[in-house]
């Protein structure tokens, strides 16, 4: 029978003579201050570790008239002295040398735990396993059975649910049992590789005579193999200076003895997994593999995201072209007629302004608002249900096959929203030449305010078929950069490969609040966005358009324009207010349509803006069009930022060179290519 | 009882010996792919992953939202800003990883 009472609290000392001492050890999470807890009751002192500000907690319990000293390690997650906690933990057990060690362990993340146990045997001394939490790892689809674990361990190993006080009695039984007899107690430990037998031979010969107290020489010799640090330091105190240098020596040779070490604990973890866990594949963790066949597959995962992106294009074409004709018709309109008659007896120039800077302009661009809600809530569900990643994890690979950069892609993958966060993002690589070439990289990814304008004309343009057009504008950017990737790897990186490993999230439900979050975090920009940058383009264009007041063809806008048709014709955009549009998108890429909203609409918002524009192109002009636009020369924001990134001005205009030499040239050989079929 | 720390293992090559020859074709690799192709669970794989990162092998990407959103480069335009377990975490190979991978 175990009972735990009140006793004298006499543990200021941590082992106190003529009792068991049993250690508990455990990573922070897996309910050791809950056993701890329900062994020893009000039976509790409470310090700090000498000479630590890490809370000390030993307590007494008593089992079968024996008295127990229970000390409560720290939370740790190895023996390895990465933190206070872990010096605390390592050198308790060497010195004090308790009578048993009962490791706790989560059965919900059994490798995690695992690992310190494989520590914890390296120290020799007498240990029992908890295997608490087992009704946690049974709602995540785990079951371990701790039959086979103990068979697989070589230890006893008991299993509990601390939080409701079972098996709480049958751990400190059996802990007690083995602290007092561990005569035929054999674990099975992590092995170490054959090559590496001979060495640990030798590190052991070479310090055996200079280990110091308390410590063990076999550890000792592990953890120099293993360059730890501590240790590292402790012997070279301790060694004489010729064997010292042969230690060192030693270590110098193999200094991969550490990744054998290491690996030989995870294979063992692997080893215990696989025998005692069964791991049903239900719910999430199944759903994730089945979908992950296809979504993270090399060749059908990147037709996969193809899919998802035109249907994402579908989506948003087909939801919001009726809202925006809807609101053309019923609010823009209306509200330019009304402005009109308002304004009748008003100046000239102040109903122009109002009615076709304002309206035509920023209300045609606030019009497309439906286009960014379902597009942000489109990717807002993607990212939230946890494709987004798989999305970034398929595109780097095709990106890696192409040769480009590997760590660009996090900065990349950002500028689909807005392409000012992805050169801002580039901060996270550190390597000078690969950062300044992901910034002048990153225009070439489409933004947000660029795919709305293909949206909104793309339907006018080319009607059933625009989805396939938007998604291949879509790929000839990124084609684009996968070509200029290429150059930049072979000529700068010299085809230097760079690895990662990404940890993909389960497939989840959908959050609303947080879809809404993020629809209102990037729409928010754009509204704002409109509210600044836009009306003040906008009054530009219409005061550029008015003046000297003898009508739009006779314009000063008309006379920029008609000076760059020649460049424009060979696009086959003869119309001198297409190229201005396109000119305008500098400021941003939205005021395309604001500029052909204050030139083609004339006061009437959006009504058939698209199929206006779409009426004066052939259909190869209509796609050279779209295909300058989503190339063209980076907005004035972009710019700005590329010129406070690289610091240089000398970068941020070549890279308006490179990106205007893109565009029109792909521009002018879709449009002389496509005449000709 | 008293035995040595350690026992000399068995005939498998190293496992993550194999573990840095795939990372050593470069590129980006899930660790269900790695736990795949090394026989053993996604779970452990991600314990090895943050186990090198300590060990300065492999470096967990800022990007990767992994700790939190503090201090994040990114963070002022994420797609989820504050939501980090949506995330992926992502690791890169660091120069002492890339000795050992060759």
């Amino acid at each position: 029978m175990s009972h735990c009472d009140i006793a004298a609290n006499e543990a200021d000392d941590v082992r106190l003579p003529g009792q068991l001492t049993i250690a508990l050890a455990g990573q922070p999470n897996v309910g050791k201050s809950t056993v701890f807890n329900m062994l020893t009751g009000l039976n509790q002192h409470v310090g700090n570790w000498p000479g630590k500000t890490v809370e000390q907690k030993t307590g007494i319990c008593r089992h079968n008239g024996i008295s127990v000293n229970l000390v409560d390690l720290p939370g740790i997650y190895s023996l390895t002295a990465n933190s206070e906690e872990e010096r605390i933990a390592r050198d308790y057990l060497i010195r004090e040398q308790p009578d048993a060690v009962i490791a706790l362990v989560s059965a919900a993340s059994l490798e995690r735990n695992l690992y310190l146990v494989a520590e914890l045997l390296s120290l020799q001394l007498p240990l029992v396993l908890g295997l608490n939490m087992s009704d946690v790892a049974e709602q995540h689809g785990i079951r371990v059975e701790p039959h086979v674990l103990s068979a697989a361990l070589g230890v006893k190993v008991i299993p509990l649910v601390a939080s409701r006080n079972q098996g709480v009695k049958e751990l400190i039984a059996e802990a007690v049992q083995l602290a007092r007899d561990p005569s035929d107690w054999y674990p099975n430990r992590p092995a170490i590789r054959p090559e590496h037998g001979p060495i640990l031979a030798t590190m052991r010969d070479l310090v055996t005579d200079y280990t110091p107290d308390h410590y063990d020489t076999d550890w000792i010799a592990l953890k120099l193999l293993e360059g730890d640090n501590e240790i590292t330091n402790l012997m070279r105190e301790a060694l004489p200076e010729e064997t010292w240098e042969r230690v060192h020596a030693l270590l110098l040779e193999h200094e991969d003895a550490y990744l054998d070490i290491a690996g030989g604990r995870y294979e063992w973890i692997g080893r215990m997994v696989r025998a005692a866990v069964t791991q049903p594949r239900v719910g999430a963790i199944s759903l994730t593999g089945r979908l992950d066949k296809v979504a993270t597959h090399p060749l059908g995962g990147l037709v996969f995201l193809l899919g998802i992106f035109g249907l994402v294009f579908w989506l948003t074409y087909t939801l919001a072209t009726p809202v925006i004709d809807w609101l053309g018709v019923n609010i823009l309109a209306p509200l330019g007629e009304w402005l009109a008659s308002a304004l009748a007896n008003a100046p000239a120039w102040l109903s122009g302004l109002a009615v076709n800077g304002l309206i035509g302009g920023v209300g045609t661009v606030l019009s497309f608002l439906p286009i960014l809600v379902i597009f942000f809530a489109a990717l807002g569900i993607l990212e939230d249900v946890g494709y987004l990643a798989r999305g970034a994890y398929v595109m780097d690979r095709f990106m890696h096959l192409m040769g480009l950069h590997g760590r660009s892609f996090l900065p990349l993958f950002l500028g689909f929203g807005c392409n000012v966060p992805a050169i801002l993002g580039s901060r996270i690589i550190e390597e000078r030449r690969a950062r300044l070439l992901t910034i002048l990289l990153a225009p070439l990814v489409p933004c947000a305010a660029r795919l709305a304008v293909i949206t909104f004309l793309a339907p006018a343009f080319f009607g059933e078929a625009a989805v396939l057009v938007m998604w291949g504008l879509v790929g000839l950017n990124l084609l684009a950069l996968a070509v200029f990737g290429v150059l930049v790897n072979r000529v700068v990186f010299r085809g230097a490969h760079t690895a990662f490993i990404m940890e993909l999230p389960l497939y989840h439900v959908p959050n609303a609040r947080t879809i809404g979050l993020y629809m209102w975090n990037n729409t928010k920009g754009f509204i704002e966005k409109a509210g600044t940058l836009i009306l003040l383009a906008s009054i530009a264009v219409w005061a550029l358009s008015t003046l000297p007041g003898r009508g739009v063809d006779e314009s000063w806008l008309a006379a920029l324009g008609r000076g760059l048709a020649p460049v424009g014709r060979l696009m086959g955009m003869g119309d001198w207010r297409i190229i201005v549009a396109l000119l305008t998108s500098f400021v941003a890429k939205e005021n395309t349509i604001a500029t052909l909203g204050i030139l083609y609409s004339n006061g009437q918002g959006t009504v058939d803006l698209a199929r206006q524009v779409a009426v004066i192109l052939e259909p190869a002009a209509r796609l050279a069009f779209l295909i300058v636009q989503m190339m063209f020369i980076p907005c004035l924001a972009t710019v700005a930022v590329i010129r406070q990134e690289t610091v240089s001005w000398r970068w941020t205009f070549a890279n308006i060179l490179m990106m205007l030499g893109l565009s029109m040239g792909v521009g002018i050989a879709v449009y002389q290519i496509g005449r000709l079929l | 009882m008293r035995e040595q720390a350690y026992e000399v293992a068995g005939e498998r090559g190293p496992l993550l010996t194999r573990m840095f020859q795939l990372l050593g074709e470069g590129g980006i690799h899930s660790t269900a792919e790695l736990a795949r192709r090394l026989g053993v669970s996604e779970a452990l794989m991600a314990v090895m992953a943050e186990d090198l990162a300590r060990r300065g092998y492999l470096e967990l990407l800022p990007g990767g939202c992994a700790p939190a959103c503090d201090g994040c480069p990114l963070s002022s335009s994420c797609a989820m800003p504050g939501e980090p377990v949506t995330a992926a975490r992502t690791f890169a190979l660091t120069a002492k990883g890339r000795r050992v991978a060759g």
